[in-house]
Order: C-alpha cells, then sequence, then structure tokens
C-alpha cells in the first residue's frame, strides 16, 4: 500500500514541477504578475508532495513494511529506531528521495522568505528550482525508483544498512548537512539564473543571490568538517580526509561557492564583475551535481560510493544539459550584465578580491583535475591511474598558504586608493606573523610550509581581530553582515593552522600490548587491563580497556573497539580519542584477544582546533545571516569610518 | 571587449571534453585494474606448503621448478565471500586438468587453521600454499581475493583473473597453454 | 615476522646486521624453511645507496610508504591505512629501502607489479603532465588577466570626482546601497 501511496506523491511532485518551470518560465519572459502568482503556489504544492513522499517512507521504514523493496534493503528489526530513520539516505534511491525533500524544504522557505513576490525574475528562480526537482523526480518515476514494492515472497527481516553507516552517531548529522549544502546550491542557481535570463542584477537581487548561498555554504562546511570527523572517529587510521573523490566532491562546490561570495563583494561595493559572480554560482551548482554523480554513477574509484547503479547515464544527461544550458546563458547576456565600474588601484581591497578569486578558482581546478584525470588517463592510456595525498598535498599546500595570507592582506588593503595611513595599518599584522612564526620555532617547527602557514595565519588573525574590533564598537545590528565574515575568517584560520600542524606532526608507532603490560608513548604509558565483549542489537563489540597514565598518574581510560556486524566480514573499528587543546592521543585496534592487542598509536597535535574551527564557521554564518537593521536617515557620524569599507 | 562569444565557443569546448570523458568513464570498471604482469616472467616463490602430502612431501614448493607445465595461481583467503562462490569451479577445473597443469592455492593473511577448516568444509583437489607476509601476493601485484593467475610451460604470466572465475573461461585458456611446445 | 627472518638471509654478508632483532621471528614461523625473498635487481638493477639504518630507514620507509596506494581501501596511501595488505607492503618497503635501493627504485619495483595505478603521485611525464601543468598554467594565466585587469582599468576608468573626505564614508555607503560604485 505505502508503496503506491508514495510512488503517488512522487509522480504528482514530478507534475508540479514540470507545470510550474513551463508556467514560471513564461511567467517571467512576459512579466505576467498572475502567472508569477501560479507559480508560487505550484513551487509549494511541488514541496508538499515531495515532502508527503519522504514521510510515506520514513512510515514505511519505521514499520518494517517489507513489501517496499528499499525498506528489504536497508531496514532491519534489529536496528535502533534512529538508524531505522536515518536509513532513508543509507542507499542510493532513499538519498534521492531525501535530496527531493530537502529541495522542497528548500524551495518553499525561499518562496516564504522573498520580499519581492510579484516579482518575474522570482518565477524565473521558482522555475528554475522546479526544473531541477523534475529531474530528481523522473529519477524517481524510473532508473532509482525508491517505491518499487517487492513482487516476490515479502521477507520478514532485512539486512540493515551498511554497517559503516550503524558505526557512528556523526553519520546521523553528517549526511543531512551535506545534503542541506549540497542540495541548497540550487536556490542561488536559481536567482543566478534568472539575473542572467533577464540581464540584470541589482543589489536587492544580489543580496538575495548571496544569502541564499550562504545558507548552504554555512551546510556544506558543517558537512565537510563533520565528514572529516567522521573518517577521523571511525576510520582508524588516524587522518580525516584522505583525498578521496566523494570528500573532493564535497569540497568542489565548496571552493567555487566561496570564491562566490567573495565575488558578490565586488559588485556590491564596485559594481562590476556581475557576470563573473553569476557564473561562480552556476559553477556550483553544476560541481554538486558533478559530486552527486561521483557518489552514485559507480564510474570512480571510492570508499564512499553507493554501488554500481543505473542512474549514471541519465545523470550524466542532466550535467550535460544544464553545462550547456549555463555557458549559452552566460555567452549570451555576459556583455548585458558587466557594468562599467572602477577597478580601483593596483594595490586595494578589488585586487584582493581578485586574486582570492584567482586563487579560489586554482584550487577548484587543481582537486577538479586530480579527481577526473584518473579517467581521462583510462581513456587515453588505456592505464589506471592514481592522483592521490602526495599530489594535493604538493598542490594545494602553497594555494592554502596564499588564502591564509590573503585573508589578511585583503581586509587590511582599502577600496579604491591605498593611503599612507591605511599602509601604516599593516605593521601590526606583519608583528603577528612574525610572532606566530617565532612562536612555532620555539615550539620545533622546522619544515617550510608548516611555518609559513603559521606566519601567514598570524598575520591573518591579526587583521581579522582588528577588523573584528571595529565591526564590533559598530554594532551587531548594523554590521552583521561584517561581523559574522570576520568570525567565520577567524574560524577558517583556527581551522587551517590545526590541517598544516595536525598533517606535519603526527606521530604515529604500532605496538602489542600484552594484558597487564605497560608500553610507554610519545610521554605517555598505556596499560591493556583487559577485554570485554557487548552484544547490541545490531552488533558485538569487542572492547579493550586502556589505561593511560602520563607521569604516574592516571589521565583516562581510552576503550578502543573492534565491531562485529553479522554477515559484514571484516569487523569495523571503533579508536578511542583522548582530546587535549595541544594534542590528541589517538589509540585504534588493530587485532583483539584475550590476552594481546595489536593497537596503532597515533598523536596529532592541534587536531580539536580543526572541530572547533569548524563550530566558529557555524556561528560566524549564522551572524552573517541576521538582517541588517537599516534606519533610514540615520545620521554619519565620523565613528564608523570602518563600517564604510567593510 | 564582447566576452559572449569567447565564453560560448570556450564553454561549448570544455562541456564537450568533460562529458566525452565522465562518459568514457562507464565502459570502466574502477575496480578492475590491468596487470602489468601479463606477458612478463612470474616472479619466483619458495612457499610452504600447508599439507606436504599433497605436494609429494615436499615441505616447500619452488615456482620455478614448475616449468613444462602450466600453472594456476589462486590466490585466496577464508574470509572472502566470492572465492567461496568459485572454489567449486577450481575444483572442477582442477579434476578436469589435473594431469596436465598444476594447481595452487595461495592462501594469504590468513591463520592455518581456519584455513584447514574451510578446505575441509568445501573440499580440496590441489596443494595450498601459505603465503606468509604476503611476499607471493606483492611480487604478483595482487590487489585483493580472489584472484587467479595462469602461467604457460616457459614461466610467463599468461592471464589474469579478477574475481571468480569461470569453468569456461580457464578451460579454453588451459587447453591453448597445454597445446603450446614447451 | 617470515619477513624479518629472510630478510636477514638475503642481506649481502658485508651488511650490519638488521636493526630489528630477528630472534623473534623463529616463534611464529610454522617451520624453518628458509624462503627466500624476491630479489628487486633485475627489474629495477642494483641498490643505487648504501644501506639505511636506524631513523634513517625509518624516514626513508615512511616516504616511500606514503607514495604507495594500498591496494585493497583505494583512497589511503601504504603508510596510513592499518589493513594487513598495506601492513605487508610497508614491511616490503622496509626491507628494499635497508637494502639501500632509492625511492624511485622502490616505487619502481612495485609498480612493475602493481601497475602505475599503485602510484599515489602520478609520474610527471606524457599526458600526466597536464595533472602538474594544469593548475600551474592556469595561476599563470589568471595573474595575467588580474594584471591586465587592474592596470587597463586603471587606465579607462573615468576620473573619480573628488570627494570630500568627511563625506567619503557616506559617499561609500550611498554606493553600497545602490549595489554600485561611481561609474
Amino acid at each position: 500500500m505505502l508503496a503506491y501511496a508514495g510512488m503517488g506523491f512522487v509522480l504528482l511532485a514530478l507534475v508540479f514541477g514540470v507545470v510550474g518551470a513551463i508556467v514560471g518560465f513564461s511567467a517571467g519572459r512576459r512579466d505576467n504578475p498572475d502567472g508569477v502568482k501560479m507559480t508560487r503556489w505550484l513551487g509549494l504544492a511541488f514541496s508538499a508532495s515531495m515532502m508527503l513522499a519522504t514521510v510515506t517512507m520514513e512510515v514505511a521504514l519505521l514499520e518494517h513494511d517489507f513489501s517496499v523493496r528499499y525498506v528489504a534493503q536497508v531496514g532491519s528489526l534489529s536496528t535502533p529506531t534512529y538508524i531505522t530513520i536515518v536509513s532513508l539516505w543509507s542507499s542510493l534511491e532513499g538519498s534521492i528521495l531525501f535530496w527531493g525533500f530537502v529541495l522542497a524544504v528548500y524551495i518553499s522557505a525561499s518562496i516564504a522568505l522573498t520580499h519581492d513576490r510579484a516579482s518575474p525574475a522570482l518565477a524565473d528562480a521558482i522555475a528554475t528550482w522546479l526544473a531541477v526537482g523534475a529531474f530528481f523526480c523522473f529519477l524517481m518515476a524510473g532508473p532509482a525508483n525508491p517505491f518499487l514494492p517487492l513482487s516476490s515472497p515479502v521477507p520478514t527481516d532485512g539486512p540493515g544498512p551498511n554497517p559503516l553507516l550503524q558505526n557512528h552517531i556523526l553519520m546521523v548529522v553528517h549526511p543531512p548537512m551535506l545534503y542541506l549544502g549540497y542540495v541548497g546550491m540550487t536556490i542561488p542557481f536559481g536567482f543566478a539564473v534568472a539575473a542572467l535570463l533577464r540581464g540584470s542584477l541589482g543589489a536587492a537581487q544580489l543580496k538575495e543571490l548571496r544569502n541564499a548561498l550562504m545558507v548552504p555554504w554555512g551546510f556544506l562546511s558543517i558537512g565537510i568538517t563533520l565528514g572529516a570527523w567522521w573518517a577521523y572517529e571511525v576510520l582508524g587510521w588516524g587522518g580525516y580526509w584522505a583525498w578521496d573523490p566523494v570528500e573532493n566532491a564535497s569540497l568542489l562546490p565548496w571552493l567555487t561557492a566561496t570564491a562566490a561570495l567573495h565575488a558578490a563583494m565586488l559588485p556590491a561595493r564596485r559594481g562590476t564583475m556581475k557576470g563573473w559572480t553569476t557564473t561562480l554560482v552556476l559553477v556550483t551548482f553544476l560541481l554538486t551535481l558533478l559530486g552527486t554523480f561521483m557518489t552514485r554513477s559507480g564510474v570512480f574509484n571510492s570508499v564512499h560510493s553507493f554501488s554500481q547503479s543505473d542512474i549514471g547515464p541519465t545523470f550524466l544527461g542532466f550535467i550535460a544539459i544544464v553545462l550547456v544550458f549555463s555557458v549559452v546563458l552566460v555567452g549570451s547576456r555576459i556583455d548585458r550584465l558587466e557594468g562599467e565600474g572602477e577597478g580601483g588601484a593596483l594595490v586595494s581591497r578589488e585586487s584582493a578580491f581578485l586574486l582570492n578569486n584567482l586563487l579560489f578558482v586554482a584550487l577548484t581546478f587543481t582537486v577538479f583535475v586530480g579527481t577526473t584525470y584518473p579517467l581521462l588517463a583510462e581513456a587515453i592510456r588505456g592505464v589506471k591511474v592514481s592522483v592521490g595525498e602526495p599530489y594535493y598535498n604538493q598542490m594545494a599546500v602553497p594555494m592554502g598558504v596564499a588564502v591564509l595570507f590573503l585573508m589578511g592582506v585583503g581586509p587590511a588593503l582599502p577600496w579604491g586608493q591605498p593611503t599612507a595611513e591605511r599602509m601604516r595599518a599593516l605593521i601590526p599584522p606583519v608583528i603577528g606573523g612574525l610572532v606566530a612564526g617565532g612562536a612555532g620555532v620555539a615550539m620545533g617547527v622546522r619544515t617550510t610550509w608548516p611555518l609559513l602557514a603559521l606566519v601567514a595565519a598570524g598575520f591573518a588573525s591579526t587583521v581579522t581581530l582588528v577588523e573584528l574590533g571595529t565591526a564590533l564598537r559598530v554594532g551587531l545590528a548594523r554590521q552583521s553582515r561584517r561581523i559574522g565574515g570576520y568570525v567565520v575568517h577567524a574560524g577558517i584560520i583556527v581551522m587551517l593552522v590545526s590541517v598544516a600542524m595536525s598533517s606535519a606532526y603526527r606521530l604515529d608507532e604500532e605496538m602489542h600490548i600484552a594484558k597487564g603490560e605497560t608500553v610507554s608513548f610519545q610521554g605517555y604509558t598505556l596499560t591493556f587491563t583487559g577485554k570485554h565483549t557487548e552484544a547490541e542489537s545490531n552488533r558485538t563489540r569487542q572492547i579493550a580497556s586502556v589505561d593511560v597514565r602520563q607521569g604516574g598518574a592516571l589521565i583516562t581510560t581510552l576503550l578502543p573497539a573492534l565491531n562485529i556486524y553479522p554477515g559484514m566480514g571484516a569487523p569495523i573499528g571503533t579508536p578511542a580519542v583522548y582530546p587535549t587543546a595541544k594534542h590528541d592521543l589517538y589509540l585504534s585496534l588493530m587485532s583483539i584477544d584475550e590476552d594481546t592487542i595489536g593497537v596503532h598509536a597515533f598523536q596529532t597535535p592541534l587536531m580539536i582546533w580543526l572541530w572547533l574551527g569548524g563550530g566558529v564557521v557555524a556561528v560566524g554564518t549564522l551572524i552573517s545571516l541576521v538582517p541588517v537593521r537599516v534606519t533610514a536617515g540615520a545620521p554619519v557620524v565620523a565613528a564608523p569610518v570602518g563600517a564604510a569599507k567593510a | 571587449m564582447k566576452r559572449g562569444p569567447v565564453v560560448l565557443f570556450g564553454g561549448l569546448v570544455s562541456v564537450a571534453v568533460l562529458v566525452a570523458v565522465l562518459a568514457s568513464g562507464f565502459q570502466h570498471d574502477p575496480h578492475e585494474i590491468a596487470s602489468p604482469m601479463i606477458g612478463k616472467a612470474a616472479p619466483d616463490f619458495s612457499l610452504v606448503a600447508l599439507e606436504p602430502s599433497a605436494t609429494g612431501g615436499e615441505q616447500v614448493v619452488h615456482l620455478a621448478a614448475q616449468r613444462s607445465t602450466p600453472v594456476v595461481l589462486n590466490f585466496w583467503a577464508t574470509w572472502c565471500i566470492p572465492c567461496q562462490q568459485e572454489h567449486g569451479t577450481l575444483l572442477a577445473v582442477a579434476r578436469e586438468f589435473g594431469d596436465k597443469a598444476r594447481f595452487y592455492g595461495l592462501v594469504y593473511q590468513d591463520k592455518p587453521e581456519a584455513i584447514d577448516a574451510w578446505l575441509k568444509a568445501r573440499g580440496r583437489a590441489y596443494p595450498t600454499l601459505i603465503d606468509t607476509g604476503s611476499q607471493a601476493a606483492i611480487a604478483f601485484g595482487v590487489y585483493g581475493v580472489p584472484e587467479t593467475f595462469v602461467i604457460d610451460k616457459k614461466g610467463v604470466i599468461r592471464e589474469k583473473f579478477t574475481g571468480g572465475v569461470t569453468f569456461q573461461g580457464m578451460a579454453s585458456l588451459l587447453n591453448a597453454l597445454i597445446a603450446e611446445p614447451s | 615476522m617470515m619477513l624479518l627472518l629472510s630478510f636477514a638471509l638475503a642481506q649481502p654478508p658485508e651488511d650490519p646486521p638488521a636493526a630489528e632483532p630477528a630472534a623473534p621471528a623463529s616463534e611464529d614461523a610454522p617451520a624453518l624453511v628458509p624462503t627466500v625473498a624476491p630479489d628487486p635487481t633485475p627489474i629495477v638493477g642494483p641498490p643505487a645507496g648504501p644501506p639505511r639504518t636506524g631513523a634513517e630507514l625509518d624516514a626513508a620507509t615512511r616516504q616511500i610508504a606514503s607514495q604507495l596506494r594500498c591496494p585493497v581501501c583505494q583512497g589511503l596511501s601504504v603508510a596510513d591505512s592499518p589493513s594487513e595488505s598495506a601492513v605487508a607492503i610497508k614491511k616490503e618497503v622496509e626491507r628494499l629501502a635497508s637494502l639501500g635501493y632509492s625511492e624511485e627504485q622502490c616505487l619502481f619495483y612495485f609498480e612493475a607489479s602493481y601497475g602505475e595505478f599503485i602510484r599515489l603521485e602520478p609520474k610527471a611525464e606524457g599526458l600526466n603532465l597536464l595533472v602538474w601543468g594544469g593548475p600551474a598554467a592556469l595561476v599563470l594565466v589568471g595573474l595575467g588577466i588580474v594584471g591586465w585587469m587592474r592596470l587597463g582599468g586603471r587606465k579607462t576608468a573615468p576620473a573619480r570626482a573628488a570627494v570630500d573626505p568627511a563625506l567619503a564614508p557616506y559617499v561609500e555607503q550611498v554606493y553600497a546601497a545602490v549595489g554600485r560604485g561611481p561609474s
């Protein structure tokens, strides 16, 4: 029953999506207010159908209705309820349904929050969102149908979702964040398409575009950080990022969205670069599609990808259509859109923004080429090649350090013409950089790039703190955007320092510890005190108790474990982490039996700051979205000079 | 300067290249890696046999001593599910060609007791060698199990099967190799 | 464990004994059978350098292992992966490094059996140069465009009307509010 109801809602959403896209684009073209209104309602109808389809699936999952094939595939009576709920996105078909659900939430929220409800540009934007939504409904109606009924005898129980998904609570939080980031990029894409179709991008639309970009950017930042954290807490190799194609797929749209957020400052201030800004937004959306393709087409060799599926060619067809549409749109409108703005001096904030965009585009290109090159090499040379961590480290580290440095240079430089006074303001940051570098040397940092990263971080954080102080004096209500932006910068600086130090100075050792035996590792002593087994409904855990002492005093007991999922082959580990501000102690079990354990121990400096920095970025994003109170006729006082240079 | 035409031309060319590259990916299985060992002399190894009785009392098997007959090397492990599925096929092939070709199962990353129990449950028709420290697996460039290498009478690797083998594929290859002059 | 044993046997007589004591190896070895470890010389030639030991050996092993892709785990290097296959390859790397084979010789040795796929870093030759040169070319072209925009833009921009410095912040705010700068 539920299968048919769900299918019905998907088909309904497909109809609303297609009709809405047609009505919307024609209303936008003819500036027809009634058409705009109708498009809004069709958008809401699409969203409602999509949400009902998702609710239907959740009901089927919770009721363990194994007559729905998807439920029989990922459900299991022994799985805890919260995992049953999240198994909505644990396999291909459900994840497409979840994609549609998130899009529905975004579309309805965007329609509700738009100020100018009669704007024909809104009709174009909604039409674009619905066209994308209709494609995903089409996938669900055809090659990736989540509501296929099971014709053969209905099983009494299922295997449950992939054990890696069941293994950690972060897997419940991380995918929705990533989806909110990925799918949310459809919204700015719609606004950018509307701007290009109409050949104009006014101040109000630019603000709308920027806010629409900011929200998914924030979610994507959180999603990527949580993904890295999940890898760190679960995969047991002591690291958090392996430059795997699917990890890269999440990074690519983040990089271009970051570039777009910065590029959007130029038209806001100078009236230039509107075409470029909208292009970056289009590219960001395309990269989210590419990322979805990478995870779901079975073309890329990745640990995270879903198993081989039939949606690859359909999806690639859709990507090709959006690509051609975007190129034609930009090509035919860019000359109309580019305003005549003033560029400012060579050494000015404008230049810093351009360099920022260049660096982010170069980073995007590096990751993109590295990720797709194996396909090209196989097509042309017929040989499988790998592009992995050593490549990315060599290419991305210099660019990352340059970005860090620019985070200080940009805000320190004035718009337009630099003055001697403003240039003198660069002195404290330079001192800040030298102090940070000196502190690094004193702590034993001797390698070039980590040291340069520290200097750049010291420089950039001084600038950030000074600017933050200035903005805070003006007040949050008037400067939320600027304050939020600098808080984000502060978070990113913390994260980049953590990345630099944790990857350059991670120490590790593999050891075997007999029961009762004590070994020493980097100033800690580790004692294996015993093993116990815990049976849970969906798995059996073999847990080792390891007492950690420092200077003779017991500081903690770590419980690294190996988890055995019935019928799933090799056990999956759960490392145990003892985090401190200075470094993490990380124990990963390699083997366990009654009287001895094999442990891979890691000591990773400043690791915790990566996750804390991610939190700061999230807070900064929220602050920047606080609506600015514009008080009409507010007197311009001399004090907020700083305000003007934001 | 008009940028539109530049964007249009450059963009469409890039789109064509990108889509072609992505589409080419459908022709290849990302998990199948062509072995550079095919056509090369098989690296020699000396490995300990699990059941010396099956190797005529020999404790150690030297690959270099196996010339003049084709050799089939099957890398497997007890924890590998496709290995269980292909085991029946390999037994059948070994019974059919046992007198004209030599078969060895190479077990790596496993415990002898587990191997013995596994074989007792599923039957054995050829000797099992223990690849301690995965040395042979590394020398042959084994990515995972099961992988099966077929070596001709001159000691040259002629074929590598990734994943389960089929009776047909093995039989036709072995017939061809047996017919070759030694 | 067998590996350590065979490593000691395979060493030329003039080499110092292995840094790791070979003694525990005999406990695990199923039988005292001297198996011969593969000799990489036919594939990569004689070792390019003197034998390595101690910290130098550890550093070389780590460096080489970080360039090799773990065959069973796809994204990770042999140095990072906890899998048994990776551990076995790491031991083999250590053996080769201790004999004095250079980084490139070791990588070539593994490439000979596993194919180019085993290298985590594409060799800088042929089509692979795209991966290395592409981003660099993009940065150079981009710098050219940015420079041209900045310098060119300044020449063609209309002279900016003189603004009373006291009013400058207000003017800036107006520009910000209307969404474009002075034109």
